[in-house]
């Protein structure tokens, strides 16, 4: 009796609000769920919304995988593995068939089949719903075969749409529970098929789900999942040190180095996909010169920025493509980090005494951005840095005006799909809003990779755009940032190269 | 403050006996001019250049050899980015404050003196100026104009005139039934000579301490700009934005963020001490005492 | 008669401001940038911004869409915010307890540490005391909010690990933000009590209340701290305009649920009803308590007469 008085004060303690209790009661999770098998997640941010479909950000994105499903997913192998769906074939050019998985229910016991995924499809495609998902641009429409079966169809061939569907795209909603309680109620309340389901939501203090026994990949380890948002790097370590969170999630190297060094506290980096490059307006002034666009990829030392920077908890890349991405060649090297050639190489230019430019980031890459620039400056390259709000810095992003970000900007890609196509797609093509290039071989390639029914044709060209990267230089290329968490000596989890933060396989002890 | 200044000038002999009675005044004024000489001759006195960056030796602590207040966290040497720091600082906090000023004490003595439907417009503007977030007409004119330095200015200056001009009013308001306003106007004395000669003089107190007040809150609000990414380019740089950028260093390398916070602190306690030996100067009920 | 008259003008006065306020932010905010650029992902087409941007309603002609926005505020009705995709009034209810919770916390502990403390810095002029709650007051005026939060985190929950660091709940999350929002009206407060007491207890009917024989602590409660509290009124009907302004930048440092964090947010989203909203909650509040101290004046002050 005592003990159960305990633990059930526990719990109240780690809900952190006494007004919650009856709440929990009503919801019947058990107050005596052992504290064992509780795992509390922080992450910088607060989910935006709890509608699956009309997000489309990282920390909703955190929060949401673990109560819905999607068709396809892609684990900590980084390959794509079957979700709701089982396995998936091109039927025709236009026709991608996904064989349903049998038996799976929503948390409210509604069945999750071929119907459920056609409304959704519908759902995320009807202006109405104002979804900001826009992979699926080619999808026009699903049909339902059987009961298990549905045929989604595009307006041409999409190669990668299996791999798309692994995110929100692709996502199943309950279409009875939504009809009956509209949006607004949906929103509040989600009912979706994941391993955990929906307890309560205090926006900006906690969101809490409990396990879903039904599950079709079996009942998750944990009992019941937690997350905290906490901006603040300082609280979140403070939160860490005084229990009332076991991980600290979505840190930069810089902030997780505040982190480290405590006791209790570990600091852990896995491989991830995030790629950052420099754009360079190559259709304008000296950087339409390809020498120059060259000397800037030698003179930027990428190894030191890693290293000195971003304390190791990052990659060089070759070229624009992460390794985790399909279609990245290994066989590219990186461009050598060498003063003396970028200088020689400016002077051929014409530049013998550097040049004077701007490099423009948003706010939340300053540091990345000043660092640069002081690299450029020993090569003679004097780039003035302007930071903006990253909302100002997205709109002139994709703004009609391809030099609204000035000759150089700091740009970062996630790759969701993990796909190369979606590391490409904005960028290259000239008539594509974010590209500052005209190359008839690079338009040329991307058509083949956006639209090839072979792979091989696929990996081919991908390989081909890799080399032509690497000559041309229209990107001064950078590096791919780890996924950084910080946890004490309870969890056990382990993320893939995207990072999002599905805890259907974390695990606790103590 | 250079209005205060230049009106107080006759009382120039007087505050200069308060100043050296009280020690206090007189070490704020001594560091006030310290810092001005350093915003004045940062070039000369600072060790290094201020963006110049060691990546190599990022995040060193103060002592370290040939960085006497350490290194940031791009290993730039920080006693010369406090020096040139104080130069965008004062600048902005000053200029604001100055524009602010100005313009508040206009709209404050017009609509306190004039009274009746000019006051209701003016106060209305007022109310409406003070119920705006200022961050939202920054980012307004960001997005339309474009960052930099004279934007964050006359950002500043324009959200920051009502404070004087509801407490010039009021002061005005209170005095207009004086003996001496009531005395000059029935001799038939125009009204902007009654406002310059008896008004103004009579409301540089309050005024004198919200302009200093206003001038530490000028560089603290750049500083919020700045971390919003409104502020003026990472090239320039300010305490503001160096107190934003060490703050998430505060746990492991707290001098980032500790050695500008005290600059800043300094800076605003050394304005606001000098502001109040003026006040007790300028202010003619305090020569009574 | 009169006075009905005269608070009638000024209700329909404070009106007219929320009217000004609505109609200016309605036009700053478009100004500002364009939301479906924030809604959707850099890689999202132009086809597929067009097709948001006409569901959204922001295709209409602006007057149009200006004129279905007034009438919407006079049936309480904001629409819906673009980025939660839910009525705008809900989102602002979810948020509204926490700030005003800290705002007042925050004034009340500004008036219970001002109003001691100006009052003994008045009465002790130029003595230590003096000194002591002025430099107090000069430094917590040179302290950067947001500064003074994060040190005070370092101190209470990373160091001593007394207080929690974040959060929003029980007292012991309300303490530090709410002192660090009181930091500054604390001194601004105490500072103009003392110099506005300085004033009155010179004054000619403060030296009739002595030679009438009232105690000084009987003179000062009685008739100095009435008479200097106008302009400290006049600054406290100010100071809640900046507390919940101020309260932006603790709420931020803190990860307190509040409005002034949805406001930054709203506006950082170019989230246009939900800023329209905020704002307008914003200027509400500010008009209303002004409107209380203007009133006040009149009990307070008998030189300023309320003209009709």
């Amino acid at each position: 009796m005592t003990a159960r008085r305990q633990s059930r004060r526990d719990a109240l303690r780690l809900g952190g609000l006494a007004t919650l209790a009856p709440l929990l009661g009503a919801c019947g999770v058990s107050a005596a769920e052992p504290r064992s098998r509780v795992l509390r997640v922080s992450q910088p941010d607060e989910a935006k919304t709890l509608d699956p479909q009309k997000q489309g950000d990282m920390p909703s994105m955190n929060v949401l995988i673990n109560m819905f499903d999607t068709l396809t997913t892609r684990g900590t192998d980084n390959r794509l593995g079957p979700g709701l769906a089982t396995s998936w074939s091109v039927l025709d050019e236009q026709t991608w068939r996904f064989h349903l998985r049998p038996g799976v229910r929503f948390h409210n016991g509604e069945p999750c089949d071929a119907h459920a995924v056609q409304y959704s499809l519908d759902r995320l495609r009807d202006p109405a719903t104002h979804s900001p998902i826009v992979e699926l641009r080619y999808v026009d429409g699903a049909t339902v075969v059987d009961p298990l079966t549905v045929d989604v169809h595009t307006s041409k061939h999409d190669p990668i749409l299996p791999a798309k569907v692994s995110l929100f795209g692709g996502v199943a909603v309950p279409p009875r529970y939504l009809d009956e309680v509209g949006p607004e109620r949906f929103a509040r309340d989600p009912v979706g098929t994941g391993p955990f389901r929906f307890v309560s939501w205090q926006r900006d203090h906690e969101l809490r789900m409990r396990a879903f026994p039904g599950h079709w990949s079996g009942r998750p380890k944990l009992a019941e999942l937690v997350f905290k948002p906490m901006p603040n790097p300082a609280s979140a370590l403070a939160a860490l040190q005084s229990d009332e969170v076991d991980m600290v999630t979505q840190l930069t190297p810089d902030a997780a180095r505040q982190l480290a060094g405590y006791g209790g506290v570990r600091i852990e980096n896995f491989p991830g996909m995030p790629t950052y490059y420099l754009s360079l307006n190559t259709r304008e002034g000296p950087l339409a010169d390809r020498r120059v666009r060259q000397a800037l990829n030698h003179a930027v030392d990428v190894p030191l920025l890693v290293k000195a920077v971003l304390d190791g908890k990052a990659r060089e890349v070759p070229t624009m493509f992460p390794r985790e991405a399909n279609g990245f060649d290994p066989a590219i090297p990186a461009y050598t980090r060498d003063i003396r050639r970028a200088r020689q190489l400016l002077a051929e230019a014409g530049y013998p005494n550097g040049l004077d430019t701007r490099l423009t980031a948003s706010n939340a890459d300053s540091q990345v951005a000043e660092a640069i620039a002081g690299l450029l400056a020993h090569a003679g390259v004097r780039a003035k840095v302007t930071v903006l709000d990253p909302s100002t810095y997205k709109s002139r992003l994709t703004s009609s005006n391809s030099g609204a970000l000035g000759p150089i900007y700091l740009a970062k890609n996630t790759g969701w799909t993990g796909d190369a196509e979606s590391l490409v797609q904005s960028n290259i093509r000239h008539d594509r809003r974010q590209s500052r290039w005209h190359d008839p071989r690079a338009d040329r390639l991307i058509d083949i990779e956006e639209s090839a029914v072979d792979p091989r044709a696929r990996m081919r060209a991908f390989t081909e755009l890799q080399w032509l990267l690497h000559t041309e230089a229209p990107f001064v290329f950078l590096f791919q940032l780890d996924n950084i968490l910080a946890r004490n000596d309870r969890p056990r989890w382990r993320p893939n190269a995207v990072g999002v933060l599905d805890m259907d396989s974390a695990e606790v002890t103590g | 403050m250079t209005a205060v200044t230049a009106k107080t000038a006759g009382t120039s002999h007087a505050t200069l006996r308060a100043l050296v009675r009280n020690k206090l005044a007189l070490a704020a004024l001594i560091l006030l001019a310290l810092f001005v000489l350093a915003a004045v001759f940062a070039p000369l006195l600072a060790p290094y250049d201020p963006n110049a960056q060691d990546l190599l030796s990022r995040l060193q602590p103060p002592g370290t050899a040939g960085h006497f207040l350490g290194t940031d966290q791009l290993g730039r040497d920080l006693t010369s980015r406090l020096i040139y720091g104080s130069r965008v600082s004062l600048l902005v906090g000053c200029s604001a404050a100055l524009l602010a000023g100005i313009l508040g004490a206009l709209i404050g003595l017009i609509a306190g003196f004039r009274g009746g439907w000019v006051d209701r417009v003016l106060m209305r503007i007022a109310d409406i100026q003070l119920a705006f977030p200022s961050i939202l007409l920054a980012l307004a004119i960001v997005g339309f104009l474009g960052s930099g330095l004279w934007y964050v200015i006359l950002v500043l200056g324009f959200t920051g005139w009502v404070n004087y001009a509801r407490v010039v009013r009021s002061e005005v308001l209170s005095l207009r039934s004086r003996d001496f306003v009531t005395e000059a106007r029935a001799i038939g004395v125009r009204s902007g000579t009654i406002m310059r000669r008896h008004l103004l003089p009579n409301v540089l107190a309050p005024l004198a301490t919200i302009g200093t007040l206003h001038v530490a809150s000028a560089i603290v609000a750049e500083s919020s700009l700045s971390y919003l990414g409104l502020g003026v380019p990472k090239t320039t740089v300010t305490w503001g934005s160096m107190l934003s950028d060490g703050q998430l260093y505060l746990g492991t390398s707290w001098w980032i963020a500790v050695f500008p916070g005290c600059a800043l602190m300094l800076t605003a306690l050394a304005i606001n001490i000098a502001g109040d030996v003026l006040r007790d100067v300028a202010d003619p009920k305090a020569y009574r005492r | 008669m009169n006075l009905l008259r005269t608070i009638a003008g000024k209700i329909g006065g404070a009106l007219l401001v929320l009217f000004c306020v609505a109609t200016v932010v309605f036009f700053l905010v478009r100004i500002s940038g364009d939301p479906v650029k924030v809604l959707l992902p850099p890689d999202a087409t132009v086809a597929q911004e067009a097709s948001l941007r006409a569901s959204l309603g922001l295709d209409r002609p602006l007057f149009l869409q200006y004129l279905h926005y007034l009438g919407g505020i006079l049936r309480f009705d904001f629409g819906n915010s673009l980025f939660y995709d839910q009525p705008v009034s809900s989102v602002l209810a979810e948020r509204l307890p926490a700030t005003v919770e800290l705002a007042a916390a925050a004034l009340v502990i500004a008036l219970v540490l001002a109003i001691p403390a100006g009052t003994l810095a008045a009465l002790r002029r130029g003595k230590s005391s003096d000194t002591g709650v002025m430099t107090g007051v000069l430094i917590g005026q040179s302290t950067p909010p947001f500064w003074a939060g994060i040190l005070l985190i370092l101190v209470f929950a990373v160091g001593l690990q007394v207080l929690p660091a974040s959060g929003y709940g029980g007292i012991e999350h309300l303490v530090l933000p709410s002192v660090t929002l009181a930091i500054y009206s604390v001194a601004m407060i105490a500072r103009l009590l003392r110099s506005s007491l300085i004033d009155v207890l010179g004054a000619d009917y403060m030296r009739t209340a002595r030679a009438k024989g009232l105690g000084e602590l009987g003179v000062v409660l009685g008739h100095g701290l009435r008479n200097a509290a106008l302009p400290v009124v006049t600054v406290i009907g100010l100071e809640v305009g900046s507390l919940l302004g101020g309260a932006i930048l603790t709420e931020q440092v803190f990860s307190w649920p509040g409005v002034g964090r949805l406001t930054v947010e709203a506006i950082s989203n170019r989230d246009f009803p939900l800023v329209q909203a905020t704002v307008l909650f914003f200027a509400a509040t500010f008009v209303v308590v002004n409107l209380l101290v203007d009133l006040s004046y009149t009990f307070l002050d008998p030189r300023v007469r309320v003209r009709a």
